[in-house]
């Protein structure tokens, strides 16, 4: 990667529910300096990093997913005459199947994607993780479906209290009794629809791995953490980096059994004095990855590299103890700012400053 | 004694000490510090406790408070429960 490189990078909201995107973008501009342009894709005229200094070169809006595939390329398309894409990396669950549709045509144009497959994505639904399981020969919580509010009665029986309850896609809340269960499933089932998804309670502690699939059933590389600090929604604002060779070895296995392409976020749970279950496994990179980075495994660089058709960078094992605490801080902009994102759908940010990298020296 | 565990913890000088396998961090005063040292060298407890005593004036409790700590380490699962009995604690 010796020209200058523009890279389209969605999913930049940092907030209470925090995006991966930041961190995609740091770690490609700690890896390639002033050799990397970033192309900030947002949803909201409000999403953070289009007010954060030295993040973004460019910005824009683009149209939810759920628009459909033609209004997603066309938006898509119209940026790329403006900025010249050379690659996306998606940072949303629900960009994939969009992007996965409309992908032969953005490289047609010459915009590099490197996506995981659409029956991968379907395999590690959360619906079909005990399949998945089965397959990787890993354990996971005793899972079932729950389609109305009769069943909870069943899984009651079946899993007894306290037990998960958990929305499809994401949210997922510890249920204690029949009436908690009841309240839950209404709350979750209003905001994520259903079939929601009853799972058996496992006293234990979680850790996360985030990983780089090649699609031919190699890891390239992956960092494992555990969560030290939790927001209101259970997502992480401050871990440390671990070095458990059995949740590397099961993420592993996740990932050749898949053939998992692209980034992901496998979440494990280990037993107190027991087996490691299957949590999740999620489709992109996770809003921690700069943590992964920092611990010496720049795995967004790689995904860049595999978009490009290049060669891998060698990824040595992270380092353990590498800490991070999320910093919430305000970006301001004025009214001209958002009038132009609101009206224009564009906005110039305010540039990263001339910085001194690695890749630039 | 299967010390893997124990072995693999990273202790500072100051006494705070990581556990890189599940990231917890533990912190522990001199004496708990001296203690783990010798545990990550395979030093046995009753050599421990005889290095002790003739380096410091101890309470007659000392293996106890031995004990204890070796207590905590085995309920931090850093060690194993059967590790008490192979020094006969």
């Amino acid at each position: 990667m010796n020209s200058l490189i523009t890279v389209a990078v969605t999913g930049i909201h940092l907030g209470e529910n925090p995006q991966p995107g930041p961190g995609v973008i740091r770690s490609l501009r700690d890896a390639m300096g002033t050799k990397v342009r970033i192309v900030g894709l947002a949803y909201d005229a409000l999403d953070s990093s289009l007010y954060a200094p030295g993040l973004l070169d460019e910005a824009f809006l683009i149209p939810y997913p759920s628009a459909g595939p033609e209004v997603y390329l066309s938006r898509l398309l119209h940026i790329h005459e403006q900025v010249h894409l050379d690659a996306i990396i998606p940072c949303l669950d629900l960009e994939l199947p969009v992007l996965d549709e409309i992908k032969s045509v953005l490289l047609s144009n010459g915009i590099r994607t490197f996506l995981p497959r659409r029956e991968d994505l379907a395999k590690r639904g959360k619906d079909r993780l005990p399949s998945l399981a089965a397959d990787v020969g890993i354990s996971v919580p005793e899972t079932h479906s729950v389609v109305d509010e009769q069943a909870l009665t069943f899984v009651a029986d079946r899993l007894g209290f306290p037990y998960v309850l958990k929305g499809l896609h994401c949210d997922a809340e510890i249920v204690r009794s029949a009436s908690e269960a009841i309240s839950q499933f209404r709350r979750l089932s209003n905001k994520w629809g259903l079939p929601l998804l009853a799972q058996r309670y496992i006293e234990g502690e979680e850790f996360d791995v985030v990983c780089l699939g090649d699609g031919q059933g190699e890891m390239c590389g992956a960092v494992a953490m555990r969560k030290t600090m939790l927001t209101r929604m259970g997502k992480a604002w401050g871990a440390v980096t671990i070095d458990d060779p059995d949740l590397l070895d099961a993420a592993r296995r996740v990932v050749q059994t898949l053939r998992w392409r692209g980034g992901c976020e496998i979440e494990l749970l280990r037993e107190r004095r027991g087996p490691i279950h299957l949590i999740e496994v999620n489709p992109r990179f996770p809003a921690w990855v700069y943590l992964a980075t920092a611990a010496g495994v720049n795995l967004p660089l790689g995904l860049l590299r595999l978009a490009l058709g290049e060669s891998q960078p060698a990824f040595d094992k992270g380092l353990a103890g590498i800490i991070y605490v999320r910093h919430a801080a305000e970006t301001t902009g004025t009214l001209e700012d958002m009038a132009a994102l609101v009206t224009g759908g564009a906005r110039k940010p305010t540039p990263p400053s001339t910085r001194e990298s690695r890749a630039a020296q | 004694m299967d010390i893997s565990h124990l072995a693999m913890l990273a202790v500072s000088d100051t006494g705070f000490v990581f556990d890189p396998r599940t990231g917890h961090s533990y912190s522990v005063n001199t004496t708990g510090l001296l203690l783990l040292r010798s545990l990550k060298q395979g030093v046995t407890v009753s050599q421990f406790e005889e290095e002790l005593r003739s380096s410091f004036e101890c309470p007659p409790t000392i293996r106890d408070d031995i004990g204890s700590f070796i207590n905590s380490l085995v309920h931090y699962e850093l060690l194993a429960d059967a590790y008490k009995m192979s020094q006969s604690l």
